[in-house]
C-alpha cells in the first residue's frame, strides 16, 4: 500500500515539479501552484483524520488494557493524539499561508479550503476560529451555488460539532471535580440542553439523506445522542428512563433515514451499537 | 465540444501553453477528491448504554461468575444505576473485551490496517452523490488531473511527445480511448484506472517499436479494463477494494505486458469477432488470476500471478477448447488456479516440487483440461477439480513415506530436473484427463489407495530401491508413461488397492525385478547391454508379457528376474558374440512368455539355452 502511494506521490512530485517549472512563464501557473498546495493540505488532513479516528476508537481499549495484567502492544497509541494534532496544525499553516491568501485560488477550491480549515480548527479546539471560518465559507457557498455540496455541508455542520465538543469539555471538567460521583439533575439537564443545541445545528443540513455529507451528519447525530444518554446515566439511570427511551427512539428514527446501500453502513452499525446499545440500525424500506 | 481525452492530449502536448480547460479539469479533480472526516467527540468508544448491552450479549462471559469483570458488574444496580466512576470503568472494559474478542479472531485492534479493514472506521466523504447530475460522470474525467501529471513526466523524457501525429501521441490517444468507456461504480476505484494508464504507458510508450494497431490496442486494454470494472462492481467493502488496489498495482504492469505479447500476437484468436470464444476465455483467465490473488494473497505473489497469467493465456491460445458456456470457464479456471496452488503449497510432503513450478503446472493443467474437457470438467460443477485430486496423489507418490524409503526425497532431487518434474505432472494430468474415473478411483477416499498414486508409486518405489540409479530423470519419466500404458492394457491386475504400500503391486515387482537383474549383472561384471532406451524397451516388453499371464507370474516368485538373469548371463558369456541389446529385448519377450507357460525351463539351463538359440536362429 505504502509503495503505491509512494509511486503515485513520486509521479505527482515529478510531474508537478516539471509543471511548476514550466508554468513559471504561463498564465495559469499560480492557479495550478495554489491547487497543488491545497492538494497537499487535503492529504495531510486525511492522514490526521485517520489518526484521530484510530485514537478515539482505541483510547479506552488501551487504557483498560494498561490496567490488565496482559499488556497489549502500546507502542503506536500514545503518540496518535499528538501526531494527529501536529498534522491538523500543518493543514492550518498550509491553508493560511499558501492557499487562502492567494488571489488565484479558484472560488470552488476556496470553499474546499474553508471546509478543511474549519474542521482542522475544530479538532485543534480552536472553537471560535472554527465558527468564524465556517461562517466565511458559508457566505461563499451562498454566492456560488451548489458546486461544492460536500464542502458546503461540512461548513454547515461544523457549528454543531463544535458545540458538541465544548459540551463534552464542560462535562469532563465537572467529572474531574466529582471524583467518580454523579451529576446533579440540574447539571445533567443543562449539559443535555447543550447537546440538543449541537443536534439542532447538525440538523440544519437539509440535504437529501442519501447525500454523502448528510449520511456523515446523521452518523454524528448518533454519536451526540449517545452523549446525551451518558449525561442521563451520569445523573441517574432509573430516574431518567423516559428521557433515555426518547433519545433511543430518536436514534432509531435517524437509523431509518440512512439509505439502503452506502459505503459506510458498517460504521453506522458500529456507532449505533457502541454509542446507543442499539443492536439494529436499519434503513426503512422507503429510504432512498 | 472537446472530450476529456482532447483536454488531456492537449495538456500534455503543450504544457507550457496550458489552456484554461486543462487547468479547470485539474482543479476540479482536486476539489472533488474524497476527504476523510473525523467523528464527533464522545464520552468514549462505548457509551454506558452500549457497554451494558455489550456485556449482556457477546461479552456476557466476562461478567458472569468467575469472569474478569464480574466484580465490576456486581456494583451495578438492577436497573443499571451506577456511579460515574463505575460507568467509566464499564465503558473501558467493553472496549477492552471487544478488542480481545477481535484479537481472538485475528483482527488485532491495535493494528491500524486491521482496524480500518475490520470496521471501516473512517468515512471518506465524497463531494457528490453518485447520481448527482453535476458530478463528473466518468472515471476518466475524475482522474484527468492525475493522468495529466503522469503525462508530463513523459513530456520531459520524450520530446516527440509534443509533436502532433507522433507515434507517442497516437499511443497515448489509443490508451485513453480504451480507458474512456471504463467507468467504475466506486469513485475510490478510479486509482485502478490510473494504474492501468501507468502500466500501459510503461509498456507501450517505452516500446514504440512494437507494432500495434490502434484499434487492437484499444480492444486489448478495454478487455482488461472491463474485467477490472466487473471486479470493482462486485466489491462490497473497503477491505476488498484495498486488496484489489494492491493486486492492481502488483500485477497490472505484468498483465498488460504479457497481454501485449500474447494477445496482440493472436488478435484474431483473442480479440476476433464479438462472439469470439477465446476473447471470453482471455477475460476468464484474467478474472481467475485476480480471484486467485484475492483469495490466496500469501500464496500468489505479484510475480507468480503474472507468470501464471502468461502461462495460462499461452495455454489458452494453443488449446482453447475448454468452453463450458455461461461464464463457467472463469469459475473453472479460478478454481484450477487456487486448488493447484494450495495443493502444491500444503500437500507436498517431500517439498520436491517447489512453488515456482506452479505456473507450468497450471499451464499443463489447462492444456490437459482443454484436450479432454468433456471428461474432466462438469459444466454443472465447474468447481470440481479432478486435476487437483490428481496432483495430490502425484505429490504423495513422491514422498519418503509412500515409497517406504527415508532417502527417496534426496534421491529424487538428484534424479529429476525441474523440467522432468513438470513433465511427470503433465503426463499424469494427461492420463487422468483421458481416464479420470479409472485413475482417480480410490478405496475409502484414501489418496494412498488410489490407482494413480499406486501406478506412480510402483515406479518411484522401484527406482528408489535402485542404489545405482540405472535410469536418469528423463528415462524415469518415460518409464512412467510405459507404466500407464501397461495399466491401461490390463487395468485391474497390475495394481493392488487392498494395501497402502505400492510394493505389493505386480507393476512394482516387475520393475524392481528388472532393475535388480540389470544391476546384479553389472556387479558381476557382465555386459552393460540394458541401459537407457533398451532398458525401457525391456521393461515395456516384460510388462506386455506378464500382463498376458498374471497368474504364472504370481506363482513363480521373481520369475522375471530369473529369466533376465539367465539371458544376461548368456549375453555376457557364451553368446556374447550373438547377442546385443536389440535382440536381447526381442528374445526376452519370447523367452519370458515361454517361461511363464513352463517355469521348469528356468531350472534346466540346457533347455533354456536351447530355447534362446532356437530364437536366435529364427531371427537370423
Amino acid at each position: 500500500m505504502a509503495d503505491a502511494w509512494k509511486t503515485r506521490r513520486s509521479h505527482g512530485r515529478f510531474g508537478l515539479g516539471l509543471l511548476l517549472l514550466t508554468l513559471s512563464v504561463c498564465v495559469g501557473c499560480s492557479q495550478v501552484t495554489v491547487a497543488v498546495r491545497l492538494k497537499q493540505a487535503q492529504d495531510l488532513f486525511n492522514q490526521a483524520s485517520r489518526l484521530t479516528v484510530l485514537d478515539e476508537n482505541y483510547r479506552d481499549y488501551i487504557e483498560e488494557a494498561g490496567a490488565q495484567p496482559s499488556r497489549v502492544d502500546r507502542k503506536t497509541i500514545p503518540s496518535l493524539t499528538e501526531d494527529a494534532r501536529a498534522k491538523y496544525q500543518l493543514v492550518l499553516d498550509l491553508l493560511k499561508r499558501d492557499v487562502l491568501t492567494s488571489e488565484e485560488l479558484h472560488p470552488e477550491l476556496r470553499i474546499n479550503a474553508y471546509a478543511l480549515k474549519a474542521f482542522a480548527e475544530w479538532r485543534l479546539k480552536q472553537h471560535k476560529n472554527a465558527i468564524t471560518t465556517a461562517a466565511e465559507g458559508e457566505r461563499l457557498c451562498a454566492s456560488l451555488g451548489d458546486r461544492n455540496p460536500r464542502d458546503c455541508g461540512m461548513l454547515m455542520i461544523a457549528g454543531g460539532l463544535v458545540v458538541n465538543s465544548e459540551t463534552l469539555e464542560r462535562f469532563e471538567e465537572i467529572q474531574k471535580g466529582r471524583q467518580g460521583g454523579n451529576l446533579t439533575k440540574e447539571e445533567a439537564t443543562e449539559l443535555v440542553k447543550q447537546f440538543e443545541l449541537a443536534l439542532d445545528k447538525l440538523g440544519e443540513l437539509s440535504y437529501p439523506p442519501d447525500d454523502p455529507i448528510a449520511i456523515y451528519a446523521n452518523q454524528q447525530k448518533l454519536i451526540v445522542l449517545g452523549n446525551i444518554l451518558d449525561m442521563w446515566n451520569a445523573y441517574s439511570r432509573s430516574e431518567t428512563q423516559r428521557e433515555r427511551a426518547e433519545a433511543i427512539e430518536r436514534a432509531s428514527r435517524i437509523c431509518q433515514e440512512f439509505p439502503q446501500d452506502y459505503p459506510s453502513a458498517e460504521l453506522t452499525k458500529e456507532l449505533a451499537r457502541k454509542r446507543l446499545g442499539l443492536l439494529r440500525c436499519e434503513s426503512s424500506p422507503e429510504s432512498p | 465540444m472537446p472530450t476529456t481525452i482532447d483536454f488531456l492530449i492537449f495538456g500534455m502536448e503543450a504544457a507550457i501553453r496550458l489552456g484554461s480547460e486543462v487547468i479547470d479539469v485539474y482543479q476540479e479533480e482536486i476539489k472533488d477528491r474524497d476527504v476523510i472526516l473525523p467523528l464527533a467527540e464522545s464520552t468514549g468508544a462505548f457509551s454506558y448504554d452500549g457497554a451494558l448491552t455489550f456485556f449482556r450479549k457477546e461479552g456476557n462471559l466476562f461478567v458472569e461468575e468467575g469472569g474478569l469483570y464480574h466484580g465490576l458488574w456486581k456494583k451495578i444496580g438492577s436497573q443499571g444505576d451506577a456511579s460515574m466512576g463505575v460507568q467509566d470503568e464499564l465503558r473501558r472494559a467493553a472496549a477492552y473485551v471487544e478488542g480481545l474478542l477481535a484479537k481472538a479472531k485475528k483482527e488485532h485492534p491495535v493494528d491500524e490496517e486491521a482496524f480500518y479493514r475490520g470496521m471501516a472506521g473512517y468515512y471518506a466523504v465524497a463531494q457528490w452523490k453518485k447520481e448527482d447530475p453535476d458530478r463528473p460522470r466518468r472515471s476518466l474525467q475524475r482522474i484527468a488531473g492525475t493522468i495529466f501529471e503522469i503525462g508530463l513526466d513523459y513530456v520531459k523524457t520524450d520530446a516527440s511527445f509534443l509533436d502532433a501525429d507522433s507515434k507517442s501521441q497516437r499511443i497515448v490517444r489509443s490508451i485513453l480511448l480504451a480507458l474512456e468507456p471504463i467507468d467504475f461504480s466506486e469513485q475510490k476505484a478510479d486509482i485502478l484506472l490510473v494504474d492501468l494508464f501507468n502500466s500501459s504507458m510503461a509498456v507501450f510508450h517505452n516500446n514504440l517499436d512494437m507494432i500495434i494497431e490502434d484499434d487492437r490496442l484499444s480492444l486489448l486494454l478495454g478487455e482488461i479494463g472491463e474485467t477490472l470494472k466487473k471486479e470493482v462492481g462486485a466489491i462490497d467493502n473497503i477491505a476488498q477494494l484495498m486488496t484489489l488496489e494492491r493486486i492492481g498495482r502488483d500485477v497490472l504492469p505484468g498483465i498488460v505486458k504479457a497481454s501485449a505479447g500474447i494477445v496482440l500476437d493472436n488478435t484474431e484468436l483473442f480479440l476476433g469477432g464479438r462472439d469470439s470464444q477465446r476473447k471470453r476465455f482471455s477475460a476468464a483467465v484474467l478474472k481467475a488470476t485476480l480471484k486467485a490473488a484475492k483469495t490466496n494473497p500469501t500464496v500468489f505473489s505479484g510475480k507468480t500471478l503474472v507468470d501464471i497469467y502468461r502461462s495460462a493465456l499461452t495455454a489458452v491460445g494453443q488449446n482453447a477448447n475448454l468452453l463450458l458456456g455461461d461464464g463457467k470457464e472463469e469459475q473453472f479456471v479460478a478454481n484450477l488456479f487456487t486448488s493447484l496452488a494450495t495443493t502444491l503449497a500444503d500437500r507436498n510432503p517431500s517439498r520436491l516440487f517447489e512453488m515456482d513450478v506452479l505456473k507450468e503446472v497450471i499451464a499443463v493443467g489447462l492444456e490437459a483440461a482443454s484436450n479432454n474437457a468433456h471428461l474432466l470438467v462438469s459444466p454443472e460443477e465447474p468447481e470440481e477439480q479432478l486435476l487437483a485430486d490428481a496432483l495430490r496423489r502425484v505429490l504423495l507418490a513422491f514422498s519418503d513415506d509412500f515409497t517406504e524409503n527415508d532417502n527417496f526425497s534426496a534421491i529424487a532431487s538428484r534424479l529429476f530436473s525441474r523440467n522432468n518434474l513438470v513433465q511427470i505432472i503433465s503426463i499424469c494430468f494427461d492420463e487422468v484427463s483421458r481416464n479420470p474415473e479409472a485413475l482417480l478411483r480410490s478405496v475409502g477416499d484414501d489418496d494412498a489407495r488410489s490407482v494413480l498414486a499406486q501406478v506412480i508409486g510402483s515406479v518411484t518405489a522401484a527406482v528408489g530401491s535402485d542404489p545405482v540409479l540405472l535410469l536418469n530423470g528423463r528415462e524415469m519419466t518415460r518409464m512412467l508413461e510405459i507404466a500407464f500404458e501397461a495399466f491401461s492394457r490390463n487395468p485391474d491386475r497390475l495394481i493392488d488397492l487392498t494395501t497402502v504400500s505400492p510394493k505389493t503391486n505386480l507393476l512394482y515387482s516387475v520393475i524392481a525385478d528388472i532393475l535388480a537383474s540389470v544391476r546384479e549383472n553389472k556387479e558381476r561384471g557382465g555386459r552393460d547391454l540394458l541401459t537407457g532406451a533398451w532398458l525401457l524397451a525391456a521393461l515395456d516388453s516384460v510388462l506386455s508379457s506378464v500382463s498376458k499371464n498374471i497368474e504364472a507370474f504370481r506363482k513363480n516368485e521373481h520369475i522375471v528376474m530369473k529369466t533376465l538373469n539367465g539371458l544376461l548371463e548368456l549375453a555376457s558369456g557364451s553368446h556374447a558374440d550373438l547377442m546385443d541389446a536389440e535382440n536381447l529385448v526381442a528374445i526376452l519377450r519370447v523367452v519370458l512368455r515361454a517361461v511363464l507357460k513352463d517355469s521348469s525351463l528356468l531350472s534346466d539351463p540346457n533347455r533354456f539355452k536351447a530355447l534362446v538359440e532356437t530364437i536366435l536362429s529364427n531371427m537370423t
